[in-house]
């Protein structure tokens, strides 16, 4: 008699947890399939990139933060920081810090902007003021276009003294490649003898 | 001097006399036909200005090795990364290629030479390590050094010299070891061709 109580008690825990787990699985599927997607929360984004002058005196640095690219220069000796420039990020380009940026006399940095069709090189006075027909930075894919159309800019590699930054190309409707300055007090492109490798 | 027939001064006209430790305040160099501000050379009490014998560290023998074809130089103590950084190597004459010892250290010196559009004067050039081996003596002017005329590190860009960074310049002079009585500098190795 007891073997047989003892066998129903284990059939009836059996079934009951049978039943509860089959109910639960219920309850998930229902929240899985719900027609209404789960809210996402944006995530605030910031990444930073720095870049020290050759002799050390000063550091560039670009934040960006949601959508927005802030360059800031900081002078090494006193630790002073200032904002030179702030620029809202458009579509797929991107803003980055190449290596050789700093002028020898540190009064220039340059930015190169990648670009889905065309990558653009932009300079900027480290002191943060306008350039004197008042812009704020140069562009040097625009003039280059429309100065030079015969070539297309590969790179931009750096500079080659402290007014001139040197700009690799290619002809259009050959392989030959040429190196020009830009000298930036006159923005004027300068074509050269010797290519830059 | 006399060089090697095969083998052209790295500054032809600064090499015409022995390398010396030599400062200028206030200064202008040339480059590129271009006026260059010279950065002044600041002395620390305890900076040493004289070639001297550095010390082997316990992580093992240092060793400068110089890729022209990546334009990077690494340095090691033993198998363990002490710098890795871009350079730029000639341009207008060419870098040596072989093994190399580092013949003298100058905290600073003149470098002079080329004519014409090519002509340079670059006073207070930093941190200068000349390098020698059997085939170019240490005269002829070739060095590893500091660079504040141009920024176009990863690209040729000298006379010959190997340019660095200056801050990068400093660091490996610190470091790295001249010859003295009985003692070979730190080893330098140079190989790879620049990209055609």
């Amino acid at each position: 008699m007891k073997i047989k109580v003892s066998i129903f008690i284990l059939i009836v825990t059996f079934l009951t947890f049978f039943i509860t787990s089959e109910l639960n699985n219920k309850k998930n599927k229902t929240i899985i399939t719900s027609a209404v997607p789960p809210m996402v929360t944006p995530i605030e984004t910031e990444t930073t990139s720095l870049m020290d002058s050759p002799d050390g005196a000063k550091t560039l640095m670009i934040e960006k933060r949601d959508n927005f690219y802030t360059i800031f220069v900081t002078n090494n000796s006193n630790g002073n920081k200032i904002q030179v420039f702030r620029k809202e990020k458009i579509n797929s380009s991107q803003l980055e810090i190449p290596y050789n940026t700093w002028s020898p006399d540190n009064l220039y940095f340059f930015l190169k902007e990648k670009n889905a069709v065309a990558d653009d090189y932009l300079v900027f006075q480290s002191s943060g003021e306008s350039f004197s027909n008042n812009l704020s930075n140069l562009s040097i894919q625009e003039p280059f276009k429309l100065k030079v159309p015969n070539y297309t800019i590969e790179e931009v590699t750096g500079w080659a003294a402290p007014n001139l930054l040197i700009v690799n190309t290619k002809q259009n409707d050959s392989n030959n490649r040429v190196s020009f300055w830009y000298e930036v007090p006159s923005q004027s492109f300068i074509q050269l003898g010797t290519y830059f490798k | 001097m006399i060089l090697p027939k095969n083998i052209p001064c790295a500054n032809s006209i600064s090499c015409k006399k022995e390398p010396k430790f030599e400062i200028e305040t206030n200064a202008t160099g040339i480059f590129n036909i271009q006026p260059v501000p010279v950065p002044n050379i600041m002395l620390s009490k305890n900076e040493d200005t004289s070639p001297v014998l550095g010390l082997k560290t316990a992580l093992g023998e240092k060793r400068i090795y110089v890729n022209l074809a990546t334009q990077t130089l690494s340095a090691y103590e033993g198998s363990s990364l002490f710098m890795q950084t871009p350079i730029s190597s000639g341009l207008w004459g060419k870098t040596p290629k072989g093994d190399f010892i580092i013949w003298s250290k100058f905290r600073a010196t003149r470098m002079a030479g080329g004519s014409g559009a090519d002509y340079y004067d670059l006073p207070n050039v930093p941190y200068v390590m000349f390098f020698f081996n059997d085939e170019v003596p240490g005269s002829s002017g070739f060095s590893l050094h500091g660079t504040y005329w141009h920024n176009n590190f990863g690209h040729a860009m000298s006379h010959g010299c190997v340019n660095m960074k200056t801050t990068d310049a400093g660091k490996i002079y610190d470091w790295a070891d001249a010859s003295s009585d009985g003692h070979a500098g730190t080893k330098i190795t140079i190989y790879g061709d620049l990209p055609i």
